[in-house]
């Protein structure tokens, strides 16, 4: 099986290739910093938030940024910092959750379609043209109102929205892969249609794949704080960028530290994993250079 | 013949994440009104880079470093914008290698003809038109009074060539580069186009520039030879001379291996190895290692590009008296 | 004509997608958490804590399905909405029961619909200049300001925009009105909050086009044939780059109707959205119904006049 073991050394130094160009992109590995950071911070919030989430100091209310409370408190005296840090966690447990559910059915319905064609093939090449050109936004409020509201339920719908993308991606890819050159060649010195998926197909498609889940990430949390903007987010006390920006536009001439740091630390969320994205982008895909 | 264009010393060098790239370094010659000059060369042997240096159509990273290109007494490469422009296209026009992409797929054919002419503030739109429509009948299209406001994509390859032929002469140029106009093609347009080129050269006396990698073509189409590798001339040549007297060992292997149908068997002979790296190339003579006469001296030291005989010239150490001595 | 049956043929896809559309809605509404008691209640109530008698209740909710047309099968439910809904009836909603829907939708529609006009016009009447001087500025300061604050303008939601603007425009700088859209004033931050996603977008792809573009094999015959910088720049490169842009319109438009959803909410725009986000928390299944209908319909609508415009620039397209 000497072709596998060129394939295999060809894959290491693809890798590490990539890692190199990645570093090379000083916004990008800055992003990725952040984002470990949060990662752990979130793993850790129950440990590390000074206060729990709901509970209210009536004594305190709308102070502003102190020693006692590190970023203010709200309305009901709530320490805005562990807030902060709980919608930081369920933002990110929604993004990467919603992800998943991308993956799974985006894959599972792009291979079908990219290896069967047929019927399947043009039935998800026009949901996708449909949903391409829809507000999807409105279809995650309405599965919101169907499935009610929760962590869980807002991060299936958003994969529920989102996964066409990933299918039409992963179809191409299949597509293509499919009469590849490379890939008749194995198939011509006789090895298995299931070995041809996993050392040939597979490891082609996980760069991409890579990317367009790097970019879902930040597309989820944004849903999700808008969902709880309009108030079809996760339910109070339970709080969430969205949530609390939508408390804070009500106090925003007399206490707008309400509002600035969920700003903030969400739009530094979003702008890490988009760096970071580009990095991916740039580091898997050495063609895109303008 | 009155000389048109002198080059001396062009040494035109690419900026590249691994180094300079050194693609023309230091090549000279002299054209004359009337005069059809082959450019042969390998890929990356510069022939491209060295006329486009010349219009200063080169790519971004890219410099001219020395040299002067005299145009009828004035030195191109020193000229500013706006005199270079006036000279592109009217009294130097290019035919480039892809038709397909060379010619802007959403503007009609007869307005692009007619851009070079107005461009140049020649004669009237009205007289533009008609001159536009009577080059593609001059250029052998067919049907050419409605052709000519068609798009570039309903045209053929050798068709859209045409029009690129038909764009280069509309101001009646006095030279007229072509770079490589009939690789592209399929081998049948290929004549054609080449006849229609000499058909061009007879009527309006134009001095031809004519860049390709096929030796036999430009020993059929060219009055002056010159071929270049690695960036530099090898040898410089009227035709019949060069076909007498290849002198260099590279114009000799390029003669070799090509076909020749009265040949005997087993005569075909290419040049072994790969063109040289223009970042960091061969020490002394840049076509050594595959040259199968080599000597030390060919490895240490660069050979003189000098005038062996009457208007030939060469730069090979094993040439002497005129005679290539191996 | 080509262009007549590619016409025909986009209608009748968006009248099918509009279909699977609200069909799907409606049958997701179905199976929602019924509350239609609750509003029964508090319909036949009138906000007073009601003590009614069971008896009483069967009545009041018989009557309330009869209103709204619930007590037949669901199928049917679909297809009577549906029949309506093409010819723009679509009944009285739970919330408001005096006002039918249509009268609502005809009242906001054209505050959502100038709203997204203006956003649309600033977005691409400045992103396409930017794109272009970022291009020709290429790698120096103006290029990488520009495309900076492109990147920021594109991932940043347009509320988040909306939030920071009201921040620094009202709270700090005491500039503008916080809500409302009555006076031009007022306007400013809602059509910028939700025209600069978009702008930023197009500006970003505006260069890399005029950028692809520029590398082309025809330009350099361009500058070979002996044109001016301008000449070139106007007549070869900016007609061909603007081209593509029209692609990207169509998605920023579905992008640019979404942030509607959200900027009429937080600066308390009279339009459509703000109707959409109502129906939703209000659980008022037919609004939220019709809102996504209309709304959806919208989108495509917009989407099938830009691709009649690309159809227009391209010359290559009316000869497939």
């Amino acid at each position: 099986m000497e072709v596998a073991i060129s394939q295999k050394v060809k894959r290491v130094s693809y890798w590490s290739a990539a890692w190199r160009r990645f570093n090379r992109n000083k916004m990008a590995v800055a992003g990725l910093i952040y984002i470990t950071i949060i990662i752990i911070v979130s793993i850790f919030t129950p440990w590390i938030a000074p206060y729990p989430y709901d509970e209210p100091h009536y004594a305190h209310t709308f102070e502003k940024p102190s020693a006692k409370f590190w970023w203010g408190t709200d309305d009901l005296g709530r320490d805005m910092f562990s807030r902060n840090l709980y919608a930081m966690r369920n933002a990110l447990l929604v993004g990467f959750g919603s992800q998943i559910v991308v993956l799974i059915i985006g894959v599972i319905i792009g291979s079908i379609a990219g290896f069967r064609g047929g019927f399947i093939d043009t039935l998800l090449m026009r949901i996708t043209d449909i949903m391409y050109a829809f507000p999807t936004f409105l279809f995650n409020v309405i599965l919101v109102t169907v499935m009610g509201r929760g962590l869980f339920t807002i991060l299936v719908a958003v994969g529920l929205t989102g996964w066409a993308g990933m299918a039409r991606l992963v179809r191409g890819m299949v597509m293509y892969l499919k009469h590849a050159d490379f890939v008749e060649a194995a198939r011509a010195l006789g090895a298995k249609e299931s070995y041809i998926i996993r050392k040939y197909i597979l490891p082609n498609m996980l760069g991409p794949i890579i990317v367009s889940l790097a970019f879902g990430i930040p597309n989820g949390i944004w849903i999700e704080a808008g969902l709880a903007l309009i108030g079809m987010g996760v339910r109070p006390p339970m709080p969430s960028w969205g949530n609390m920006i939508g408390a804070g536009i009500g106090y925003i001439m007399g206490f707008p530290h309400m509002v600035i740091f969920p700003v903030l630390t969400f739009a530094l969320t979003l702008l890490a994993f988009t760096y970071v994205g580009d990095g991916l982008r740039d580091a898997l895909n050495p063609r895109s250079e303008v | 013949m009155a000389e048109l264009l002198r080059v001396n010393n062009l040494k035109t060098y690419f900026d590249r994440y691994d180094g300079v790239v050194k693609a023309v370094d230091g090549i000279s010659y002299k054209l004359d009104y009337g005069e059809t000059l082959a450019i042969v060369g390998e890929s990356g042997s510069g022939k491209t880079v060295s006329v486009l240096s010349l219009l200063r159509l080169i790519k971004r990273n890219g410099r001219i470093v020395e040299g002067e290109a005299i145009f009828e007494g004035k030195d191109l490469l020193k000229l500013d914008k706006e005199e270079l422009r006036q000279i592109r296209g009217k009294d130097i026009s290019m035919i480039f290698q892809d038709p397909m992409t060379s010619l802007n797929p959403i503007m009609k054919v007869g307005i692009q003809i007619m851009e070079t002419i107005l461009w140049h503030r020649i004669m009237s739109e009205k007289e533009t038109k008609e001159r536009a429509i009577e080059l593609l009948r001059v250029v052998g299209i067919p049907e050419y009074k409605t052709r000519v406001w068609d798009y570039p994509f309903q045209f053929s390859g050798g068709m859209r060539q045409r029009v690129m032929i038909a764009i280069a002469l509309a101001c009646n140029p006095k030279l007229v580069i072509a770079d490589e106009p009939t690789t592209a093609l399929d081998v049948t347009i290929r004549a054609q186009i080449l006849n229609l080129l000499s058909d061009m050269k007879e009527d309006f006396k134009t001095s031809v520039i004519f860049i390709t990698h096929d030796v036999t073509l430009a020993m059929n189409f060219a009055d002056t030879i010159m071929v270049m590798y690695a960036g530099k001339i090898a040898e410089y040549a009227p035709t019949e001379k060069f076909i007498r007297n290849p002198l260099h060992p590279y114009s000799q292997g390029l003669i070799s291996s090509t076909l020749d149908i009265n040949a005997k068997e087993g005569t075909l002979r290419p040049i072994p190895g790969n063109p040289p790296s223009l970042v960091n190339p061969p020490s002394g003579c840049r076509f050594h290692p595959r040259c199968v006469y080599a000597e030390e001296i060919c490895k240490e030291i660069e050979p003189e590009y000098k005038e062996v005989e009457d208007r030939h010239y060469v730069a090979c150490h094993l040439v002497k008296g005129g005679k290539f001595n191996a | 004509m080509g262009l007549i049956k590619y016409i025909i043929r986009r209608l009748f896809t968006i009248f099918l997608s509009i279909v699977i559309v609200i069909i799907i809605t409606y049958i997701l509404m179905w199976f929602a958490p019924g509350e239609f008691f609750n509003i029964a209640q508090f319909q036949a109530s009138a906000g007073k804590v009601s003590t009614l008698t069971p008896e009483q209740l069967q009545v009041l909710i018989k009557g309330f399905e009869e209103k709204y047309g619930l007590n037949v099968p669901l199928w049917k439910q679909v297809w009577n909405y549906l029949k309506d809904a093409f010819r723009f009836k679509f009944g009285p909603s739970f919330s408001n029961p005096n006002e039918p829907i249509e009268v609502q939708i005809a009242r906001r529609f054209p505050v959502t619909f100038t709203l997204a006009i203006l956003s649309m016009t600033l977005a691409v009447l400045l992103g396409i200049p930017l794109g272009i001087i970022a291009a020709l500025k290429r790698n120096t300061w103006v290029d990488y300001v520009t495309m900076f604050f492109s990147m920021i303008g594109s991932i940043i939601p347009a509320y988040l925009i909306g939030v920071i603007m009201v921040l620094i425009l009202s709270v700090w700088l005491r500039w503008l009105p916080t809500s409302g859209w009555e006076s031009p004033k007022q306007m400013i931050m809602p059509v910028i909050a939700v025209g600069l996603g978009p702008l930023a977008v197009i500006a970003r792809f505006m260069r890399s086009s005029l950028l692809d573009i520029l590398n082309q094999d025809y330009i350099r015959t361009a500058y070979a044939k002996g044109g001016t910088d301008r000449a070139i720049i106007m007549r070869h490169a900016l007609r061909n780059s603007l081209i593509p842009i029209v692609t990207i319109i169509g998605p920023q438009l579905a992008f640019l109707f979404t942030g509607t959803v959200f900027i009429e909410n937080l600066f308390r725009v009279p339009g459509l959205g703000q109707l959409f986000v109502n129906a939703a928390s209000q659980r008022d299944y037919p609004l939220l119904v019709t809102s996504t209908f209309i709304l959806s319909l919208s989108v495509m609508l917009m989407n099938l006049l830009v691709d009649i415009v690309y159809a227009f620039l391209d010359p290559r397209i009316k000869y497939e």
